[in-house]
């Protein structure tokens, strides 16, 4: 069974449609990286994950469970239940989204004595011993001191703490290693991997960094204009990426084996206030069809796997897939 | 008489005072020649960006020489020498939105790099214009005001703001980073077409290091205010002679699946390094590097000619040469 199963989530906040059409599925332990360029709804998707949007903010899906449970039907009551406990989030930038008045660790400790009842006395040791697990050198005196005190790297592994505490079932990383330099960000990806291995909490992972997804994720979603455009095993959305926005996009990124001239994808994304009519990236796309401007594609299935395109190149009536099914 | 543009010797720029004198720039020697595209990389807190400001002069130097064009340059200038300066270097920030005046219409921004050099309105405005279209915008964003554009399209009103008044060298800081993917393909294009079209030298800083493999000629790596390695890129990229140019080489995620081995995180220490200070006797590389003796830690290393033709400053070179040929 998915741990999570969300199927055509919908958010509008005011006049922008942020996330137009986002499906999702978790099996417990796996780690599913959500890429996607800034404004196209990754990080929308992420807080309306933990029910953390603005009250303006209107929210629809047409499936979303987790762990069995509808998750639509909840209360704020549940919520605050839930969040920080069975849902953690790592936040991208650890110097907004710690306390600057708490010291480290009792912010490490806080969801454990308000989620699991621990004493004072035993969440500050937990929370000294998971600090220590984490690589952090004299634990003890680290956890009696400020965000100010710690660097960035060490900041980001305190945040990480504060939200595997309490061994959640789905930990949701928005961008977590965006702001660190790539040595701490080494670090920091060998640490979640770890913590991944050893407790088997599923992942959502935010990036718009395709070498940290090679390194970390098991299955890719890819996002374009609030909606999934592309959804597959690491290795089909790598090697056999099927949407011309994923590839692309690997086109523009410099690769250090063979520098030559980049391949930028020309135009922007559309204005979600007025999203297209037809695909969303079809304004941009080397591929445009006529009906690419009319008609939205839906997610269709490549032959065979779980690898999805939501790209009127893999429609079963396209005459390619005709030929493919004839041979 | 060499045709360096730029020349340090020995530049040092200390910060605070008393015992603890914070190194951010610590007695760098580099030479900047005509038309050439020299990459600077370092992590946070190298003092990259320090030094990239102290050529454009827009922070004072502690100590050391600083030759533009031909002329030593005093710590502080006056009217005369700014203008010389100027007109010479300009200077490409990360962040645009901050490093355009939101009071003023792009055109105006665009030409008052002109105004300050006496151009006459007239011609001031044409070659705005000009420079509006060659960065790929249209004649209508002229009338705009920064917040009116995309980060995208501001940068490109950065990089053509620096290149209007033709200068010699542009000092280009992370120009990329703040953009998302498609967009930074589209930049760095842009960046490295002027470069060749007017033959600027430009100083590229930036800690990704894919970018700086594919724009620069040369390359400089600091740690922690000193230049631990020079030489030409592909050089320096393919055969990294000092230990730190081969972790940072390492830590970097070039999106292709690999075996995924745990990264042995630097346990107890962090690598959230510590500040460098004035009084720092030794490798600064030391405490973090895998090679270390004791011998390293007791006097500063100096940049030295490798078997490859890059520099390195690395007390164990010798070492590192065998070990690799053997590899």
């Amino acid at each position: 069974m998915n741990l999570l199963d969300l199927d055509n989530l919908q958010v509008s906040i005011g006049p922008v449609h942020a996330v137009r059409d986002v499906s999702l599925r978790l099996a417990p332990g796996e780690c599913r990286a959500l890429v996607g360029e800034s404004g196209c709804g990754k990080s929308v998707t992420a807080m309306s994950l933990l029910n953390l949007m603005p009250a303006a903010a209107q929210t629809n899906a047409v499936r979303w469970d987790f762990a069995g449970q509808d998750m639509r039907q909840l209360s704020e009551r549940d919520w605050r239940r839930l969040r920080g406990n069975e849902i953690a989030m790592i936040f991208q930038n650890p110097m907004t989204a710690l306390d600057p008045t708490q010291t480290i660790g009792s912010q490490i400790a806080e969801p454990l004595r308000i989620h699991k009842g621990l004493s004072k006395r035993e969440a500050s040791m937990r929370a000294i011993a998971l600090l220590e697990r984490l690589a952090i050198a004299n634990p003890a005196q680290r956890a009696a001191q400020y965000p100010f005190e710690f660097s960035g790297g060490m900041l980001q592994r305190a945040m990480i703490a504060m939200a595997v505490v309490c061994e959640p079932q789905l930990l949701i990383a928005d961008e977590p290693t965006t702001a660190l330099d790539v040595t701490v960000q080494a670090e920091v990806l060998s640490i979640l991997r770890e913590l991944r291995e050893s407790s088997g909490t599923a992942m959502l992972f935010i990036t718009h960094d395709l070498g940290v997804v090679a390194e970390i994720a098991d299955s890719v979603s890819v996002m374009y204009a609030g909606q999934t455009i592309e959804t597959g095993s690491l290795r089909e959305v790598f090697n056999t990426e099927a949407h011309p926005y994923t590839q692309a996009l690997k086109r523009a990124v410099p690769n250090m084996a063979h520098p030559q001239r980049l391949q930028a994808i020309a135009g922007t994304p559309p204005d979600l206030r007025h999203p297209p009519m037809g695909c969303g990236f079809a304004a941009r796309c080397s591929e445009r069809m006529a009906i690419c401007d009319q008609l939205p594609p839906n997610f269709s299935c490549k032959a065979g796997t779980e690898h999805l395109a939501r790209c009127w190149l893999w429609h079963p009536e396209h005459p390619a897939r005709w030929r493919e099914a004839e041979q | 008489m060499s045709s360096a543009i730029v020349k340090m010797q020995e530049l040092r720029c200390h910060f605070g005072s008393g015992d603890a004198l914070l190194a951010a720039v610590d007695g760098v020697n580099l030479e900047i020649e005509a038309g050439e595209v020299l990459g600077l990389v370092g992590e946070s807190g190298s003092g990259k960006s320090t030094l990239g400001r102290i050529i454009a002069g827009l922070q004072p130097r502690s100590a050391g020489e600083l030759i533009i064009g031909g002329e030593a340059m005093p710590r502080h200038y006056n009217r005369r020498q700014f203008k010389t300066m100027s007109t010479q270097i300009q200077m490409v920030f990360q962040d645009s939105y901050a490093s355009l005046n939101p009071r003023m219409t792009i055109l105006a921004s665009l030409q008052e790099p002109l105004w300050s050099q006496g151009v006459d309105a007239a011609a001031a405005r044409a070659k705005a214009c000009y420079w509006l279209e060659r960065v790929g915008l249209p004649q209508s964003a002229g009338e705009r005001y920064p917040h009116e554009l995309s980060g995208g399209q501001r940068q490109r009103i950065g990089i053509a703001r620096a290149f209007i008044a033709e200068p010699k060298l542009v000092i280009c800081d992370e120009p990329v980073s703040a953009l998302d993917v498609s967009v930074q393909a589209q930049i760095i294009n842009l960046l490295q077409e002027l470069q060749t079209e007017h033959n600027t030298a430009m100083l590229f800083i930036a800690h990704d290091l894919a970018v700086v493999r594919f724009l620069a000629t040369r390359t400089a790596v600091m740690y922690l205010g000193e230049i631990v390695e020079l030489g030409a890129t592909p050089h320096l990229f393919e055969g990294p002679r000092h230990p730190y140019t081969a972790k940072l080489l390492a830590a970097h995620l070039d999106g292709v699946i690999k075996e995924r081995k745990l990264a042995p995180a630097i346990r107890g220490q962090s690598a959230g390094h510590k500040a460098p200070l004035a009084s720092d006797s030794g490798c600064r590389f030391a405490p973090r590097c895998a090679m270390a003796e004791p011998a390293c830690s007791a006097n500063p290393p100096w940049l030295r000619p490798t078997k490859v033709a890059t520099m390195a400053a690395c007390h164990r070179l010798a070492d590192v040469e065998i070990l690799k040929l053997r590899k």
